[in-house]
């Protein structure tokens, strides 16, 4: 409705500018001033506030300003060809006018239905990230819950077991220490495996933070820790010195150091005493750790089967083990943005690396 | 009789593996044991079974477990800190959870120290040596009393 009063305004201002023009002009372009109308009609309205406002101009116009003046007649050709013409050029205008609206009109549309689908989008996301979130919180409760309600029981099996060996060591053949002393291990390698499980679930759930710290340490560490073991295997771990500072996370590392010389006291040929060899070398704002062992080696085209979860090489069958060392190793170093990789060594045993950004 | 530790630990088999290893790490100081934390805060405050102050001395430290049936070690921290001078107990808490939401509310509630059990005899008597040299010998007490009005001698 404004759309046709602003039409109707218009030619209302166009009959009034051609009154004021009318001592210059008199009889002279009697509809010329319409077309200023008509313009600004459809430019606000479009097409038929535009036909309406021709229209209205023809009619105004023509009793106004074309002889026989006060009259809605014509007198002369020239007048009526003018009135033609004007009609014509307002239907061109208007029509114009009109595909630009409606061009318009259809981009607006658009632009509605892109944000509306963009908010839905946005809701859409919103739902499935919590979701995703509360299934991440659920497994974690899981897993802690499980791993709780696993390692209480082992806690008592290997107590036991020490005590059995302390208390009736007199009363006790050998074989029955022997007895004890393997379920001590099985039981150990129990709750290694669900140690291994939780930090697996740990590394791919949350977010790590870095910070500063000594590789030295952090190995001196595994290794004391890993002191029965290292001595059960009847193996050695040679440290170098001066490993270096690196920015990473102080556990995740100590995991990965573990499982890599755990490996390498593991996959041995039963002859063989086992020896793992840990070092580092600075490499332009990195450090490189190598842990190198001389165990039955990891052939080429094995090498990246073998970080896989839950893989077992069928060389490796024989050794008892969960699957899960080396994918922890995997994802703990990506999880610092490291690197990490494998060669096979000169002695034919493998050769562990892993990079990570030096402290300094 | 010298300040006793107070373990507060539900598992029988734990508790039996905990005397032991002070036992095996020639701790002097006796460990009393409670089984839950209404346990904790009766013999705390010395009432219900410990009235006796003399028969039950207040301890020089606190192992807390934290999964217990009922109320958590959480609950026992809690109430611990709101005590007026029985609050500067030492407490370590001697869980098997290693979660880190556990630790951290277990300092934000005020323990000194998260330890978290391991597993075999001879870890658990290194563990039993580490208390005693660090919390009982190194470490300098402030002196507790129980809480006004209460307890006998």
């Amino acid at each position: 409705m404004t759309q046709y009063l602003i039409a109707g305004a218009a030619v209302a201002a166009s009959a009034l500018l051609r009154v004021l023009l009318d001592p210059i002009l008199a009889a002279e372009s009697p509809m010329l001033a319409f077309v200023v109308g008509v313009t600004v009609a459809s430019w606000y309205g479009g097409l038929r506030p535009g036909l309406f406002a021709t229209l209205l101009s023809v009619v105004v116009g023509d009793y106004l300003f074309v002889e026989p003046r006060m009259t809605f007649g014509v007198w002369s050709l020239v007048d009526a060809t003018r009135i033609a013409l004007f009609a014509f050029e307002g239907v061109v205008i208007a029509y114009l006018s009109g595909q630009r609206r409606d061009a318009l009109e259809a981009n607006r549309v658009l632009t509605d239905q892109i944000r509306q689908h963009n908010e839905q989008l946005d809701i859409e996301v919103r739902r499935r990230t919590a979701e995703l979130r509360q299934s991440n919180e659920a497994l974690e409760t899981f897993v802690h819950t499980m791993s709780h309600d696993l390692t209480a029981p082992l806690r008592s099996i290997r107590g036991f077991a020490d005590l059995i060996q302390q208390d009736f060591a007199g009363h006790v053949s050998e074989r029955g220490r022997e007895y004890t002393e393997r379920i001590a291990r099985a039981v150990h390698r129990l709750e290694l495996l669900v140690h291994n499980l939780l930090a697996y679930t740990k590394l791919r759930q949350r977010e790590i933070a870095s910070e500063t710290v000594s590789l030295d340490r952090i190995v001196r560490h595994v290794v004391h820790d890993m002191d029965d073991d290292i001595n059960r295997a009847g193996g050695r771990v040679e440290v170098e010195a001066e490993l270096g500072e690196v920015l990473a996370h102080r556990d995740t590392t100590g995991l990965i150091f573990a499982n890599l010389i755990s490996n390498g006291l593991k996959f041995v040929p039963r002859d063989r005493a086992p020896r793992v060899r840990v070092g580092a070398q600075r490499r332009a704002g990195r450090i490189r750790v190598s842990v190198s062992d001389n165990g039955i080696g990891i052939a080429a085209s094995d090498r990246t089967r073998v970080f896989q979860p839950f893989e077992r090489l069928p060389t490796a069958d024989v050794y008892a083990g969960s699957g899960l060392g080396l994918a922890l190793v995997a994802r703990g170093v990506e999880r610092m943005n490291g690197c990490y990789g494998v060669d096979t060594n000169h002695e034919g045993g493998t050769d562990f690396w892993f990079e990570l950004p030096a402290a300094d | 009789m010298e300040a006793p530790i107070l373990l507060v630990e539900d598992n029988p088999d734990d508790v039996l593996f905990l005397e032991r290893a002070f036992a095996a790490a020639h701790v002097t100081a006796p460990l009393r044991v409670v089984n839950d934390s209404a346990g904790a805060i009766d013999y705390l405050v010395g009432q219900g079974k410990y009235t006796d102050r003399g028969a039950h001395p207040l301890p020089a430290l606190l192992l807390l477990d934290l999964k217990m049936p009922g109320a958590s070690g959480f609950v026992v921290l809690r109430w611990l800190r709101e005590q007026p001078v029985l609050k500067r107990l030492p407490v370590v808490m001697l869980t098997s959870s290693a979660r880190e939401e556990d630790a951290a509310q277990a300092y934000d509630l005020g323990a000194n120290s998260y330890l978290v059990k391991p597993s075999g005899l001879k870890q658990l008597s290194e563990l039993a040596r580490q208390i005693e040299a660090y919390w009982l010998s190194l470490n300098h007490r402030s002196p507790i009393t129980s809480i006004a009005g209460s307890g006998h001698h």
